[in-house]
């Protein structure tokens, strides 16, 4: 059965980018260009194998979306990438305190994506 | 001392091909079917295969598509002699297209074969 | 007098000189005094000090005159000591900061137009970002396409050549059996050689057969002679010699038919042989010349069929990698965020510069204080911007040191 991936970024761009190479990739691609829905999302029953959120967006940034993520059931175990411009380890030990399993900075190529993608979703 | 694979369907030029490689100093490990090749890969790994490229079963356009696929970076000499009307530069070139940087026409001197070693152990 | 005019001279040129230089007189001269008075003068506005010169050049022996406006101006001075010089210097720099205003007016104006500008750049990038994503997906997709139908495909080639090694089997067989034929079409003469032989030897039998009833014949004759020679007693014997005698002649009879039988037989046989023998070395070579052309469609058949796998084999590899490629391209247009978030910080800085230069030109026309912070608050909004452009260092660049650095981290 194929893996169904939660993008969340602000910019088009790096919605299209990342649901094209995903769903090359074989999965299932669900979006939000912000942390207010893409929490909707996954209040309303989504149930995305993986999530990939950038951290800068105008209304609910990244670190706030994974804190509350985190809240719904059903998610605290889900692996939670952040991918952004940023490479700061303050950032990063923020994320990781809320929960994100990985830090990723763009760009990130495709084959990138899927290794780690693989390394984080067993089975996947 | 490198670990070698010979592949070649021609008992005699393989048995031949084998003294050289050992005489040079390596240590070489042959088999005339490309299918089995395959198995023993599976199970342990060398530094470089030298195969032929036209042999009856599985020839080796497909042995070679197999290591690809199963992403074994093993560098590869493809050797040939053309057969009737297949030349060996269409072979060589075909297999140059899979991705096979160094290939041999046969028959070769023990000089290319000395330099194409060289160039693959690199 | 000439002192004065000397130590006038001096203090106009430098209040430092005149200073001095009334010390030195001070010593020998009330006049000396009158020039010390006048070094105080000349911290006064140039204007002033212009017209206190050029007064005292007029009447230079008038020293009560320059000693009352040299009291009189100090006394101005150290009355008001802060608007003075502040008056003065406001009264010269106010003219300056219209000019000041303007620029900055203008310099906001051009910053306007720029911004409106990085803007549409930032959207037409995202359109053309999009735009790009769009085809280079059909691009994969269509290379896909292609991979998937040689992958569909391949197994029904591979039954194809499965197929056609079998029906080079039946050839194969067909070519055995056709080289067979002269030995099997010697086998059969030879065969045919043997019944024409046993036709001859059962000819010579008849022949045994017909000598044998002869010979009955000619008993049955001697008996019945015998028989009719030896009275009553000899007529059952002239009974059988009789029966013996129709026998005979029966015998014959059928040996005769038979040996006529036996002899168009193996006329028919020896004729029909006659043929074979003179066709059989015709198909000798054309037999030998089949199994050549067989031999060779083989060939042909495997040369072909290598051929066309080793074409497959290639077409699908490069396909692979094609499609692979393209998928790749996917991941550098994300530079399209990265820049547009770049541009965003710029916007937002150059901003904030241009809200302190406003405030700061406004305070100006109040008071001076604000003025003074200016440079410190313009420092401030640089180093905000290194900073933050320290953070967002990422792997686009090209150089080497940029391959190094931390692309993705597991927790």
């Amino acid at each position: 059965m194929a893996k169904t991936i939660m993008i969340v970024d602000d910019s088009s761009t790096m919605l299209m980018s990342l649901r094209n190479s995903l769903e090359i990739a074989g999965y299932n691609v669900l979006s939000a260009n912000d942390g207010q829905p893409a929490l909707d999302q996954l209040k309303a029953g989504a149930k995305p194998d993986l999530i990939i959120t950038d951290i800068n967006m105008p209304n609910m940034g990244g670190i706030e979306f994974i804190g509350k993520a985190r809240a719904v059931t059903g998610f605290r175990f889900t692996p939670i990438l952040v991918l952004t411009t940023e490479s700061q380890q303050a950032k990063r030990d923020d994320a990781k305190k809320l929960g994100a399993t990985g830090w990723l900075v763009k760009p990130v190529s495709g084959a990138d994506l899927t290794k780690i993608i693989k390394q984080v979703l067993p089975g996947a | 001392m490198s670990h070698l694979f010979v592949i070649d369907d021609d008992d005699f030029f393989r048995d031949t091909l084998v003294q050289m490689l050992e005489r040079e100093g390596h240590k070489v490990t042959a088999t005339n079917d490309a299918a089995r090749a395959l198995e023993q890969l599976d199970r342990s790994r060398v530094d470089l295969i030298l195969t032929d490229i036209l042999m009856p079963g599985m020839d080796g356009m497909e042995f070679i598509m197999e290591l690809s696929k199963r992403s074994y970076n093993t560098p590869v000499i493809a050797m040939s002699g053309g057969r009737r009307s297949l030349t060996s530069t269409f072979t060589l070139e075909s297999a140059k297209l899979l991705g096979v940087k160094i290939t041999l026409t046969k028959p070769f001197t023990l000089m290319e074969l000395r330099t194409a070693l060289e160039k693959a152990l690199a | 007098m000439v002192r004065a005019k000397l130590s006038l001279w001096a203090a106009a040129a430098s209040p430092h000189c005149a200073r001095w230089w009334g010390f030195v007189c001070l010593w020998r001269s009330p006049i000396a005094i009158a020039c010390a008075l006048l070094a105080m003068v000349f911290r006064l506005a140039p204007s002033v000090q212009a017209a206190v010169v050029g007064s005292l050049q007029g009447r230079p022996d008038d020293i009560a005159l320059v000693l009352a406006a040299v009291l009189l101006l100090a006394a101005l001075r150290w009355t008001s000591v802060a608007p003075a010089p502040v008056l003065a210097g406001r009264a010269a720099a106010l003219p300056q900061l219209g000019p000041i205003q303007a620029l900055l007016d203008t310099h906001l104006e051009l910053d306007n137009e720029i911004d409106k500008k990085l803007q549409e750049v930032v959207v037409d990038t995202e359109s053309s970002a999009i735009a790009i994503i769009g085809q280079v997906r059909q691009l994969h997709d269509s290379s896909n396409t292609l991979a998937q139908y040689l992958d569909k495909t391949n197994p029904q080639a591979n039954t194809l050549g499965e197929d056609i090694v079998a029906s080079m089997t039946y050839l194969v067989q067909i070519g055995a059996f056709i080289e067979e034929l002269p030995a099997k079409l010697t086998r059969d003469l030879n065969a045919v050689q043997g019944v024409v032989q046993e036709l001859t030897e059962l000819s010579s039998l008849v022949g045994s057969v017909r000598a044998i009833s002869m010979q009955s014949h000619l008993l049955s004759i001697n008996a019945a002679i015998e028989g009719s020679r030896a009275g009553p007693g000899g007529a059952a014997f002239r009974v059988v010699a009789e029966e013996m005698r129709l026998l005979a002649s029966n015998s014959s009879n059928v040996a005769l038919k038979i040996g006529k039988g036996l002899e168009r037989a193996r006329a028919v046989v020896e004729a029909g042989m006659a043929t074979r023998v003179a066709e059989s070395s015709k198909a000798q070579s054309d037999v030998s010349q089949a199994v050549v052309s067989i031999r060779k469609l083989q060939e042909n058949f495997e040369d072909m069929s290598q051929y066309f796998k080793t074409r497959f084999a290639v077409i699908t590899q490069h396909n692979q990698n094609l499609t692979a490629d393209i998928a790749a391209v996917l991941g550098h247009i994300q530079y399209q965020d990265v820049v547009k978030q770049c541009i965003d910080r710029m916007r937002n800085t150059t901003s904030q510069r241009n809200a302190l230069l406003e405030e700061a030109l406004a305070q100006m026309k109040q008071d001076g204080s604000e003025a003074a912070q200016l440079p410190q608050l313009l420092a401030q909004i640089l180093a905000n911007f290194v900073e933050e452009e320290q953070k967002h260092k990422h792997s686009a660049r090209h150089d080497e040191q940029a391959s190094g650095e931390l692309k993705f981290e597991l927790f």
